[in-house]
C-alpha cells in the first residue's frame, strides 16, 4: 500500500483530536552509519512549528507528539509528515534527547473523550485543596493557545473539561484532567508544553510540572455506546462529590441524582443522533460505603462524599444507558464543582 | 460540435475500465522477507510480502505451469506476460494481529572468500556466524488487491498456484471463496486512522524479463529495476522490546 494523492482529500475533511508519531529506539552504531536529523528540524517547515511533547513509554512504545495550538491544523501536518515518508526518507535517524530512533509510523486522534495526566512537584508542603489554582492554570494554558477560546470556556455553565488533583505525597500531586471535545486537546497541550519540565506558581507555591506527558485513556461517544450491559453498576467516589437537589446541597450519589448529572452532560457534549431521551430513573443502591469529607475552599468548605455506591436497575434499556453513562463519568465527572477536583469517579466492576 | 473539455479527454472509454481482483490467503507458517534496502545477513524482515515479492511469485508459477509450451516462443512470450506482471498495481491489507520475533542464531555457512582463494581444497569450506532473523507470525487472513485489467481469469488462476510469498516454506494458502472481483480496488491506504510504514519495493516501470532473469547478462539497477517506496500498512504497534513487536491492524 502506497501514498496516493487521493488520501489528500479525506485528510482535510478529518477531525484530529492529536497525532503521535511511533519511534524506535535505534542501537548507536546503527545510527551513526546513517545521516541523522533532530526531530525539531523535522517539519520545521509548518508554520506554526510544531512543539514536540514526549508521552510516558507503555508497553516498550515511545510516542512523541508534534502539537499544534489549533487541531484544524493537523490534516495538514499529517500531509507534510506523509509527503515526509513518501520523499524517502524514512530510512534517516531522527535524534530525540540524545537518543537515536527510526521512524516507524503514525497514530492518529480521533477520539473525543481524553484523560491526561501530569505529575508537579513542589519543594514545600502543598496545600490540601489546591482545586481553584488548578482550575485558574488549566484556563491560562487554554489562553496560550487561543484566548478567545479560554473566554469563551469561561462563560460556559457546562464546562468540557475536568480536573483531578491525587496527592501522592505532601510535595508531590498527579494532576488529571480530563477533556469532552476532541478540538480543546491541542490548545491544552500546546499550552501545557511552554510549562512541560518547567516551573509554575499554584496557591503561591512554586511547582515544577513533570518532563512528561501522559494521555492514559481516550474514547468516543460512539465507543462507549457499544459498551455491553450491566444491570449492576459500582461507581468509586474518590473525590468528594455532591449534587444540587432543590437549591440545596446533597452530598449523597443517589441513583437518579448521579445519573441525570451524567445524562445531562452526555446530551450536552454527544452528537445530536446519540442523544438519550429524558429518563425517570428506578435505579436501586445495592451496596455502599461512604464517608463525607469537606473540601475547605476559598468561599468555605464544601461538603461531598467518598467512597463506593453499587447500583441494581432492573429495567433493561435503563440498565443499558446507566452502564455508559458509569463509563462517560470516568472522563466528566459527576455532579458539582468538576473542574475544581470534585466529583472524580471510577468503575470498580 | 461542443468543444471537449480536457477532463473527458483525459477520461478513459467505458470498455478500459479496470477491474479488480482481490485475493485471500490463510498463512500456514511464520513469514520472513528480508527488506530490500538490507546489506548484511542479519536483517529486519518486512511485515508483509510487498508488490516485487508478489510479482515475483506470479512470474514463478507462470513459468513453472506454462514455461515448457513456450519453448520456441519464449521470448515473445515471456516479453508480453512479464509486461502486464509488471504493470499492476497492488494493494495489501495484512492480518488482524501480527508478532515479530527477533532470533538469533549460530549456525556455519558456505565461505565462498575461502573457496575462491584455493579450489583445490577437498573439502567444502566452511565458517561460523551469527545471524538475527525476524519471523513473523500471521494471525487471520492476507489480502491482496490487484489491478487486472483484462487478465482478471488468468491472474486469479496464476494467484491459486501460490503456495508461499517471500523467503522459501513461507507457506501461505489461497483460499477459494476470498475471492472477490470489484470495479474500485477493495482497500486502500487510509491515513486518517493511523499507520506503520514499511519501505515497498516493485518493480520499475520500464524493467524487463532480462533484467530480472539470473540467468541472463543484463543487470538489475536499483532505482530503475527495483523501486523502492514507502508503503503505508494500516497496522498499530501495541507493544514491543528487543525481542518482538506485536501490531493489530486498525
Amino acid at each position: 500500500m502506497t501514498f496516493t494523492t487521493d488520501t489528500n482529500n479525506t485528510l482535510e475533511h478529518h477531525k484530529f483530536a492529536g497525532i503521535s508519531l511511533i519511534l524506535k529506539q535505534v542501537l548507536k552504531q546503527d545510527a551513526n552509519s546513517t545521516n541523522s536529523v533532530a526531530l525539531e528540524s523535522w517539519l520545521s517547515d509548518i508554520q506554526p512549528a510544531p512543539v514536540w511533547i514526549p508521552l510516558q513509554i507503555h508497553d516498550g512504545i515511545t510516542k512523541i507528539m508534534p502539537v499544534l495550538p489549533d487541531s484544524g491544523l493537523y490534516s495538514q501536518l499529517t500531509a507534510s509528515i506523509c509527503q515526509y515518508i513518501c520523499g524517502g526518507n524514512v530510512s534517516q535517524c531522527l535524534n530525540w534527547n540524545n537518543k537515536s530512533y527510526q521512524f516507524t509510523g503514525v497514530e492518529v486522534d480521533s477520539d473525543a473523550l481524553h484523560v491526561i495526566l501530569v505529575s508537579i512537584s513542589a519543594n514545600e508542603p502543598l496545600p490540601p485543596t489546591l482545586g481553584r489554582a488548578i482550575h485558574a492554570q488549566c484556563f491560562q494554558w487554554f489562553a496560550t493557545a487561543n484566548p478567545a477560546l479560554s473566554e469563551h470556556l469561561h462563560q460556559q455553565n457546562i464546562l468540557p473539561f475536568t480536573v483531578g488533583i491525587q496527592y501522592t505525597s505532601r510535595q508531590r500531586i498527579q494532576l488529571k484532567i480530563t477533556l469532552l471535545k476532541p478540538e480543546l486537546l491541542a490548545p491544552l497541550l500546546w499550552g501545557l508544553s511552554q510549562n512541560i519540565g518547567s516551573e509554575i506558581t499554584l496557591a503561591g507555591i512554586p511547582c515544577r510540572l513533570g518532563q512528561w506527558l501522559n494521555v492514559v485513556e481516550s474514547s468516543s461517544f460512539e465507543k462507549l455506546m457499544k459498551l455491553p450491559t450491566q444491570n449492576t453498576i459500582e461507581l468509586q467516589f474518590v473525590s468528594p462529590t455532591s449534587f444540587k437537589q432543590h437549591q440545596n446541597i446533597q452530598p449523597f450519589p443517589l441513583p437518579e441524582l448521579v445519573f441525570n448529572s451524567l445524562l445531562r452532560r452526555w446530551n450536552h457534549f454527544a452528537p445530536l443522533d446519540l442523544h438519550f431521551p429524558e429518563v425517570k430513573w428506578q435505579g436501586l443502591v445495592s451496596a455502599f460505603d461512604l464517608k463525607t469529607h469537606a473540601l475547605k475552599m476559598e468561599a468555605g468548605a464544601e461538603i461531598g462524599s467518598v467512597g463506593w455506591v453499587k447500583y441494581r436497575f432492573l429495567d433493561p434499556e435503563q440498565a443499558r444507558i446507566a452502564t455508559i453513562l458509569s463509563r462517560f463519568a470516568v472522563f466528566s465527572g459527576v455532579g458539582r464543582k468538576t473542574t475544581m477536583g470534585m466529583g472524580q469517579v471510577r468503575i470498580k466492576n | 460540435m461542443p468543444k471537449q473539455s480536457p477532463k473527458s479527454k483525459t477520461s478513459p472509454p467505458s470498455e478500459t475500465v479496470t477491474k479488480w481482483l482481490t485475493v485471500t490467503y490463510q498463512p500456514v507458517s511464520l513469514f520472513s522477507l528480508k527488506r530490500s534496502d538490507a546489506t548484511s545477513m542479519a536483517a529486519r524482515s518486512n511485515l508483509v510480502p510487498t508488490p516485487y515479492a508478489i510479482k515475483m511469485a506470479l512470474l514463478k508459477v507462470l513459468l513453472e505451469s506454462q514455461g515448457r509450451q513456450h519453448l520456441t516462443d519464449f521470448d515473445a512470450w515471456i516479453k508480453t506476460e512479464f509486461t502486464w506482471i509488471r504493470d499492476l498495481i497492488i494493494y495489501i491489507c495484512p492480518p488482524e494481529k501480527l508478532v515479530v520475533n527477533r532470533n538469533g542464531y549460530k549456525l556455519r555457512y558456505y565461505d565462498q572468500t575461502a573457496d575462491k582463494a584455493d579450489k583445490t581444497r577437498p573439502t567444502l569450506p566452511m565458517q561460523d556466524g551469527f545471524v538475527f532473523r525476524e519471523w513473523v507470525h500471521l494471525q487471520g487472513h492476507l489480502q491482496i488487491c490487484c489491478s487486472a485489467g483484462n487478465r482478471l481469469s488468468e491472474l486469479e488462476r496464476l494467484f491459486s498456484q501460490i503456495n508461499y510469498f517471500g523467503k522459501k516454506g513461507c507457506f501461505f494458502q489461497y483460499l477459494p471463496d476470498g475471492k472477490q472481483e470489484t470495479s474500485e480496488p477493495l482497500f486502500q491506504p487510509n491515513l486518517t486512522t493511523g499507520f506503520t510504514v514499511q519501505p515497498m519495493d516493485d518493480l520499475g516501470e520500464k524493467t524487463t524479463f532480462n533484467r530480472i532473469n539470473p540467468f541472463s547478462t543484463d543487470k538489475a539497477q536499483l532505482g530503475k529495476d527495483r523501486v523502492i517506496k514507502s508503503g503505508f500498512l494500516p497496522l498499530k504497534l501495541v507493544a514491543t522490546s528487543a525481542r518482538y513487536d506485536i501490531y493489530h491492524r486498525y
